[in-house]
């Protein structure tokens, strides 16, 4: 693999791979905080979503969204489909 | 044999292009496509000198540049950048990471995003408004529409439109980045010089396919993100032609459009062809 090396020649090559570095890991919580948010919020209370105290952690932890989209029964018809 | 595939082609493929002649016919359902009144260019006609026809071409037009300009770049830089890191463990977690948005449908990004920036509960608002801003109502101001359109389809694209510039960067040569390092050539000339340079073939090729789909606006996405606020920036013309079909029922005004979009599709890849050709010698055909 090409980045199997580990010779860095200089200050160039070192602000090189920090800014690798940086994109790289400003891609990983980009990429992935929206699917943390989305599942935060599906288990918070509607009150806390509501007032925009969701961030990471579900605050007020209920199953209630939950019970709400397996009681529809269109969901169940839609999965078969 | 090479007979099979190519009837494949012929039958499934040209042979249908034919009913592209209800562009031109005033089409009734229930006659079939070949019959029906000649119309020649009224549709054409009808949609040109439409009020709203040089605001939703101009709307296509710059939806599809600006997706071109910011979602054909990103991936490579992503897929240069992640050839770079030097933990395997790391890079796999990225690189995984990085593929998720490309599988969620366009419904669930659409209420994602209603979700995540809505005027008083959304969670950029909130940050805005904690840090001292005032909160912008981003789903129904019309300059905002084309920034979360092609910044959303850029968030689910870059990860796996990576994947084809990795295993390009895969297949270069090692020997070639020794000649380097026995020069001693800084990690950031060997993106420059190596790296580019033997990826470039794969690079003109995706884009002159993506060239080839500047005037399909995607009908899905705009449809779902965009409401009567916003038309000024938002209307591209597969939704204009979708309101002005439910209307009237009109389907070969849809198909007249269609085949508009089509043409000038076509137009663009062949220029970029012999763009391509002329300037690096390797092309489509």
């Amino acid at each position: 693999m090409k980045s199997s090396k580990n010779t860095l020649n200089g200050g160039g090559d070192r602000i090189f791979m920090t800014l690798v570095y940086v994109i790289a890991v400003f891609a990983f919580v980009v990429t992935l905080y929206p699917f943390v948010y989305v599942v935060a919020v599906s288990f918070s209370g509607s009150q806390a979503v509501y007032q925009g105290k969701v961030f990471l952690w579900p605050v007020e932890p209920t199953l209630a969204g939950y019970q709400q989209v397996l009681k529809q029964g269109g969901l169940w018809t839609a999965y078969g489909n | 044999m090479f007979l099979p595939i190519m009837a494949y082609y012929i039958i499934f493929h040209y042979v249908p292009m034919s009913g592209a002649v209800i562009a031109f016919k005033k089409f009734q359902p229930g006659h079939g496509i070949y019959a029906g009144q000649w119309v020649g260019l009224k549709w054409f006609i009808q949609f040109f000198s439409s009020p709203f026809a040089a605001r939703t071409i101009r709307n296509t037009v710059l939806i599809s540049l600006y997706s071109i300009l910011f979602g054909f770049p990103l991936p490579i830089v992503f897929a240069i950048c992640v050839m770079e890191i030097t933990s395997t463990k790391f890079r796999r977690v990225v690189q995984t990471v990085s593929y998720l948005p490309h599988f969620i449908s366009t419904v669930v990004l659409v209420g994602m995003i209603t979700n995540m920036f809505s005027m008083n509960h959304g969670i950029v608002n909130d940050l805005i408004a904690s840090l001292g801003g005032e909160r912008v109502n981003f789903l129904i101001n019309p300059r905002w529409f084309r920034t979360l359109y092609v910044g959303s389809g850029v968030w689910q694209g870059f990860g796996f439109n990576s994947i084809i510039y990795i295993a390009a960067i895969t297949g270069i040569d090692p020997s070639l980045y020794e000649a380097g390092k026995i020069d001693g050539i800084t990690k950031f000339k060997e993106v420059v010089y190596i790296t580019i340079p033997m990826i470039s073939q794969t690079i003109v090729m995706l884009f002159i396919m993506q060239l080839g789909r500047i005037m399909s606006v995607g009908f899905e996405k705009v449809f779902l993100m965009y409401s009567t606020a916003v038309y000024e920036t938002a209307d591209v013309i597969s939704t204009y032609v979708y309101r002005k079909g439910l209307e009237s029922n009109n389907y070969s005004f849809g198909a007249a459009i269609g085949l508009f979009n089509s043409v000038i599709n076509f137009a663009f890849v062949f220029v970029a062809n012999q763009i391509s050709r002329k300037l690096t010698d390797s092309s489509l055909w």
